[in-house]
């Protein structure tokens, strides 16, 4: 295995190899006579004449055919008029890249401070961060890469451009130059909506959809503060779906920690719990990282990504959670004893719960009659129940494992279960909660019986099994331990130490 | 400046830029092209330059933000096309990478961290440089070189010269 000195050495002579074949292969003159011939295109597109098309121009003319001979529709591929969105080059006064004065602020500024050539309409024009708006263009506008929209600050104060993206602020910083090339976006003028992120700095923007900042579509909007309830956020305990190794969180307590507060999960210096540090705001050049390093997972409104805070797996390794719809962005710690995969695995997994979870609505006081199907009330598939059809007296309780329709799209392994008591004719919900189990895990809901540290109990209703290659020494139809199980009678529901189950199979 | 000062800082640019958007994009016609837009962008400014001392710093940032939004942009239109027409894994616009050792050696990153190594081995580009030109944390870069060697580690390595 090459240590990172060696792996070093090796891509920079390959790179350095590839770089130089390259160069070889440039024959400058050549490409400099490319160049004027599209200068003279540009300079023809500048004053109004038909654009001159280059290799671009070719790869998108020919999926526009394709789209045509599809019979569907015509992708538009009119390309306007080059805009000037890029930093000028260093000046004299300003030699560095980075400084604001070669910003794009300068030539940005000119065109898109004046609210007046705003046309496009924002509803509302007001509008807090980490909530939703919509910008609705004054005509057809060719759109700027469909998902983007490009902010730019309409005074002196704070970032001057950045990209909203999928909900996120790209490169949004400190002054310095986003360019924005030519996107073949389609032409609409529909409304987009999309939620203003919450790390947008307040203040009064241009917002376009567009990329070449034409008024038509551009609206003024003025950005207020994350209202409260999203900045609570980072001071606001929020149960992780699961702990570390997958099960239940259960419930949470505060610790004092040496910077501050945490909610903590499972058992003080328990390898499976997990910290969320309140009352401290995440960084975002760290979420940033996060992404960078690929350790990002999105899934509906939910994102997660996974950035190392010390060395694993002796370090911890940080789990930053963001809900889209609210601007939440909360950060959890997990480890130490983890590694980056570990984590990765984690996050994942509790996108795809909470995604899962937030599809359905809750179904806590649902009601169905007894003897049949609950699927279609319960809004999602069924896939075991303990007792549906059979006959109960009233207060008797079941569970019914349900598994979505994102949960059943290869996700695998994530299920809800509902908990309900029998109310006269119907089944009424009381609980529900996720569990997701391990692939070599199994779900029991029908026992001939189950003992609590060896007493008999009739109201032990669901339990998660060991890995099917655990120490059970008896047949296989029974279950020792269990890692987890539920008692429910009369619409209580009770978690059981996992080590005192033990249930006999009814021929499932 | 003068046309001819202009022609001369292209010659003496022109090469690495297409190298560094071959070595990004795995794609010579993407990277002569996106590298003409460039100049352009540098043509449009050129008479208003009065110091051309950081013109490749300048140069290498504004190729670096449109090999990125160009995969945003090939992204988007992959995706338009999809939707319209059901040709979702045939890479209707797709460019081949075309750069042997090395196109196979990066194929596996995303395109920032792609650019990123890039910078950082083939144009000998600081970790504080790149995060400059970037536009990203110096951590940013220190992350998508680590996650580089790890996916090279993780297909053994490179073989040696």
């Amino acid at each position: 295995m090459p240590t990172d000195d060696e792996l070093d050495r090796r891509i920079a002579e390959t790179a350095r190899s590839a770089f130089k074949q390259v160069q070889r292969s440039v024959d400058p003159a050549t490409e400099y006579e490319a160049f004027q011939r599209r200068l003279d295109g540009a300079k023809l597109i500048e004053v109004g004449s038909a654009p001159v098309p280059h290799r671009r121009w070719t790869v998108v003319a020919a999926a526009a055919v394709i789209v045509v001979a599809a019979g569907v529709t015509a992708l538009l591929v009119r390309r306007d008029a080059d805009t000037d969105v890029v930093a000028p080059p260093p000046s004299s006064s300003s030699p560095s890249t980075t400084d604001s004065s070669t910003s794009p602020a300068a030539t940005a500024a000119s065109t898109t401070t004046n609210p007046v050539s705003a046309l496009a309409e924002a509803s509302p024009d007001v509008v807090a961060a980490g909530e939703q708006i919509t910008i609705t263009p004054a005509g057809f506008v060719q759109r700027a890469c469909l998902d983007i929209v490009t902010a730019t600050r309409r005074d002196d104060e704070g970032p001057r451009v950045g990209q909203i993206v999928d909900g996120r602020v790209v490169s949004p910083a400190t002054g310095t130059a986003v360019t924005y090339p030519e996107c073949f976006g389609e032409y609409s003028d529909a409304g987009f909506t999309f939620i203003v992120p919450a790390t947008l700095p307040p203040g009064p923007y241009e917002m376009c959809l567009t990329d070449d900042a034409n008024p038509s579509g551009c609206a003024s909007v003025d950005v207020t503060p994350p209202s409260e309830a999203a900045s609570a956020c980072a001071s606001d305990p929020f149960t992780p779906p699961t702990l570390a190794d997958g099960t239940p969180p259960g419930e949470g307590s505060i610790d004092a920690e040496a910077n501050g507060r945490a909610a903590r999960w499972g058992a003080t210096d328990a390898p499976n719990r997990v910290l969320q540090t309140l009352d401290t705001a995440v960084d975002p050049e760290s979420l940033d990282a996060a992404v960078a390093a690929g350790r990002a997972f999105a899934v509906g409104r939910f994102q997660a990504a996974v950035l190392p805070v010390g060395d694993p797996p002796l370090g911890s390794i940080a789990i930053f959670l963001r809900d889209i719809e609210g601007g939440c962005l909360r950060w959890y710690l997990v480890g130490p004893g983890l590694l980056d995969e570990d984590a990765a695995r984690i996050a994942q997994a509790w996108v795809e719960m909470l995604a899962a979870s937030s599809t359905g609505s809750s179904t806590i006081g649902k009601r169905w009659p007894v003897g049949t199907d609950p699927s279609k009330v319960l809004g999602a598939q069924q896939v075991g129940a303990s007792k549906i059809f059979g006959s109960s007296p009233p207060g008797d309780g079941i569970v019914v494992a349900l598994i979505d329709a994102a949960s059943s799209n290869g996700l695998g392994g994530i299920y809800r279960l509902v908990f309900a008591i029998r109310d006269s004719q119907d089944w009424v919900v009381t609980h529900e909660m996720m569990v997701e189990l391990a692939d070599d895990e199994q779900l029991s809901l029908v026992h001939e019986q189950c003992t609590l540290a060896g007493t008999y109990d009739p109201n032990m209703v669901a339990v998660l099994s060991p890995p099917k290659d655990g120490d059970i020494p008896d047949p296989p139809s029974r279950v020792w331990p269990g890692r987890l199980g539920w008692t429910y009678t009369a619409g209580v529901l009770t978690e059981q130490a996992p080590e005192t189950i033990a249930c006999t199979l009814a021929g499932e | 400046m003068t046309d001819s000062e202009f022609a001369t800082c292209f010659q003496q640019h022109v090469a690495r830029l297409v190298a560094l958007g071959v070595a990004a994009s795995g794609d010579v016609e993407v990277a002569r092209d996106l590298a003409q837009e460039t100049f352009l962008r540098l043509h449009r400014h050129w008479d208003r330059l009065d110091n051309r001392d950081d013109v490749g710093g300048w140069l290498t940032r504004v190729m670096a933000n449109l090999l990125i939004d160009h995969h945003r942009s090939k992204a988007s239109e992959r995706r338009a096309v999809e939707r319209l027409t059901n040709l979702a894994g045939r890479g209707v616009l797709d460019g081949e990478p075309n750069l042997g050792r090395w196109g196979a050696l990066v194929s596996p990153l995303p395109t920032r961290q792609r650019l990123i190594v890039a910078l950082h081995y083939g144009d000998d580009r600081s970790i504080s440089e790149i995060a400059e030109l970037l536009d990203v944390s110096p951590n940013t870069v220190k992350s998508a070189l680590a996650k580089a060697r790890e996916v090279l580690r993780d297909r053994g390595g490179i073989d040696a010269h």
